[in-house]
């Protein structure tokens, strides 16, 4: 819990310590987590405004962060999936045009292979001491690994608020 | 008949002597070294250890500190961080690698835990950004460092190191220890040319060094290389948990030393006084050297401010300086000399020579910043009197 003390400080209740509103200062950010996830319960009387308005550009900056590191991790193929095969032509220089006399793009088109998709069960031998070995089919752990990043990438931007979305992706 | 001698410009003789010269592999480095600052570099001449109380010389704190929590500040600029159910103690003792009469942390295990997938335990130290600036962090003329430190365990196992900036960057070094031994470890750091790393004086380049880490931490894929991460899940850590699962097991560091450069130099001894002065940038406090925020002292304790003085119209308070300018604007408690209650002062308040209303009240500290703050409480009595007021203190700036 906290209490305003001037406009530059707050007091943490629970030591009575003194916390500048400094942008260098552990504490000072800690005030600010706190007001983003507990709202005016951690306040006794109001939030100041420059408070508030602090904690909620912190905020937005979280979730600005959040959205592009999930919005990256969801870009990324999917493992059980694959790539199919593709071809991207680039500019590798100039040349002149000998008909026209003109300078002209000298383009290169390379081949990107296809990426196969990882087989979707393994199967996993497992042995106790003094018993024969068992082996089971089992749903490919890096597969499953893959799917749970991505539905939790999937979530976070799911939940992004939309002036957030805004703002990232114009 | 005359016949002419000359004599030839290399003297043959001198020269092959030279050959006989004993000059080691670090000599004919120097000697091939084309300019002086190749030569420094070799050498490592001036300030090399960029890292504070590497020695763990001071703690400011205290010395023992039992069932710690995460988050806590114990020896100066180290801090310790779990998940979990692990339980330890550390303390600061003279056990080092000169012997007993240089300091360690050491760090025991009292309730072991065998670590969940998400739960970790590790020692971490943090530089300040503009410390760093010359070293080119994230850019591509970024130097090459050198971490090196001595380690003793009760134990014979494998544990690592993670550098990091805020968690997109990570290296992880690994190394081992001998039970009951001190072992010296020296890693180079290949340059990092990509990634953020704030300078100013703000958090940079973090240390954590490992107790114990769950799946989601551990797997070392890529000892001593930098690698991209998102936040610290799989930054690649690698401890082999003996340490955090293992009841009365301790680990011990000290003389950490990180350098510019691709060799480890001698750890650079610092003077007590001069550490202790670079410490005070992210904390002090008041209290006399081995006197500590926990335990009531009395008002007449050393390093109280004891303020006696006119108020004004409404308030008894007192401008204190601090001893070196801190990082930034810290975090102030008072306490009351008398009791040790924090954001409290002993105030005669009303009169300074009659007892009149003398107790421990509340303080309000404000106007905090790199060099100062103020600390009063509301008067009680006739105006523009003179009035009294005493308080220990700390200031805490820490990354």
């Amino acid at each position: 819990m906290y209490e305003t003390i001037d406009e530059k400080t707050v007091r943490r209740i629970l030591d009575g310590a003194g916390i500048p509103l400094a942008e260098g200062n552990s504490d000072y950010q800690r005030v600010l987590d706190d007001i983003i996830e507990q709202g005016a319960d951690c306040f006794t009387g109001d939030i100041p405004a420059e408070l508030q308005a602090a904690a909620d550009a912190k905020q937005f900056a979280q979730q600005v962060e959040a959205y592009k590191t999930a919005k990256a991790r969801v870009a990324q193929y999917q493992l059980s999936v694959g790539v199919p095969e593709s071809s991207e032509t680039i500019t590798t220089g100039q040349e002149m045009n000998m008909e026209t006399g003109e300078m002209q793009d000298v383009t290169e088109t390379f081949v990107i292979p296809a990426i196969e998709p990882l087989e979707a069960t393994v199967e996993v031998t497992t042995q106790e001491i003094g018993e024969d070995p068992v082996t089971a089919t089992v749903a490919n752990p890096v597969i499953v690994k893959d799917n749970e990043e991505r539905a939790a990438a999937q979530a976070i931007i799911d939940a992004t608020p939309g002036p957030v979305k805004t703002h990232v992706d114009g | 008949m005359a016949v002419k001698f000359t004599k030839p410009e290399i003297n043959v003789r001198e020269k092959l002597a030279e050959l006989d010269k004993p000059s080691g592999i670090a000599g004919e480095a120097m000697l091939r070294a084309e300019t002086t600052a190749e030569q420094q570099a070799l050498i490592g001449v001036g300030r090399r250890n960029l890292l504070i109380n590497g020695s763990m010389q001071v703690s400011q704190r205290g010395t023992s500190f039992t069932s710690v929590s995460s988050g806590a500040r114990h020896i100066d600029q180290y801090y310790f961080e779990k998940s979990g159910s692990w339980a330890g103690n550390i303390e600061q003792v003279s056990d080092g690698p000169g012997g007993t009469l240089t300091k360690s942390m050491k760090v025991t295990t009292t309730t072991p835990h065998t670590p969940g997938s998400s739960d970790y335990c590790q020692i971490n130290h943090v530089v300040e950004g503009q410390n760093l600036a010359h070293i080119g962090l994230g850019t591509a003329s970024c130097k090459p460092m050198t971490l090196s430190f001595w380690v003793k365990s009760s134990l014979t196992s494998t544990m690592s190191v993670q550098l990091s900036n805020n968690g997109t960057r990570t290296i992880s070094l690994q190394y081992n220890t001998v039970a009951g031994q001190w072992t010296y470890h020296s890693f180079l750091i290949p340059p990092i040319t990509d990634g953020t790393w704030p300078g100013g004086n703000v958090r940079s380049l973090e240390f954590r060094w490992g107790m114990g880490y769950g799946s989601t931490w551990n797997g070392l894929a890529t000892n001593g290389q930098w690698k991209s991460t998102t936040g610290y899940a799989g930054f690649a850590a690698y401890a082999d948990n003996a340490m955090m699962s293992t009841d009365n097991a301790t680990w011990q560091i000290s003389q950490i030393q990180l350098e510019v450069g691709k060799v480890a130099t001698p750890f650079e001894h610092r003077s007590y006084g001069e550490e202790l002065a670079l410490c005070e940038r992210y904390y002090q406090k008041s209290y006399d050297k081995d006197a500590y925020v926990t335990g009531s002292t009395s008002l007449s304790s050393v390093g109280a401010v004891d303020h006696y003085g006119s108020s004004d119209a409404t308030n008894v308070l007192a401008q204190v300086y601090f001893r070196t300018q801190m990082r930034d604007a810290p975090t102030v408690t008072t306490y009351d000399p008398n009791s040790s209650n924090g954001g409290n002062a002993y105030s005669g308040r009303a009169y300074i020579n009659s007892n009149s209303g003398s107790a421990s009240y509340n303080t309000t500290t404000n106007n905090i910043g790199t060099t100062s703050f103020r600390s009063y409480v509301p008067r009680n009595g006739a105006a523009w009197a003179a009035h009294r007021l005493i308080f220990q203190w700390q200031a805490d700036a820490e990354l």
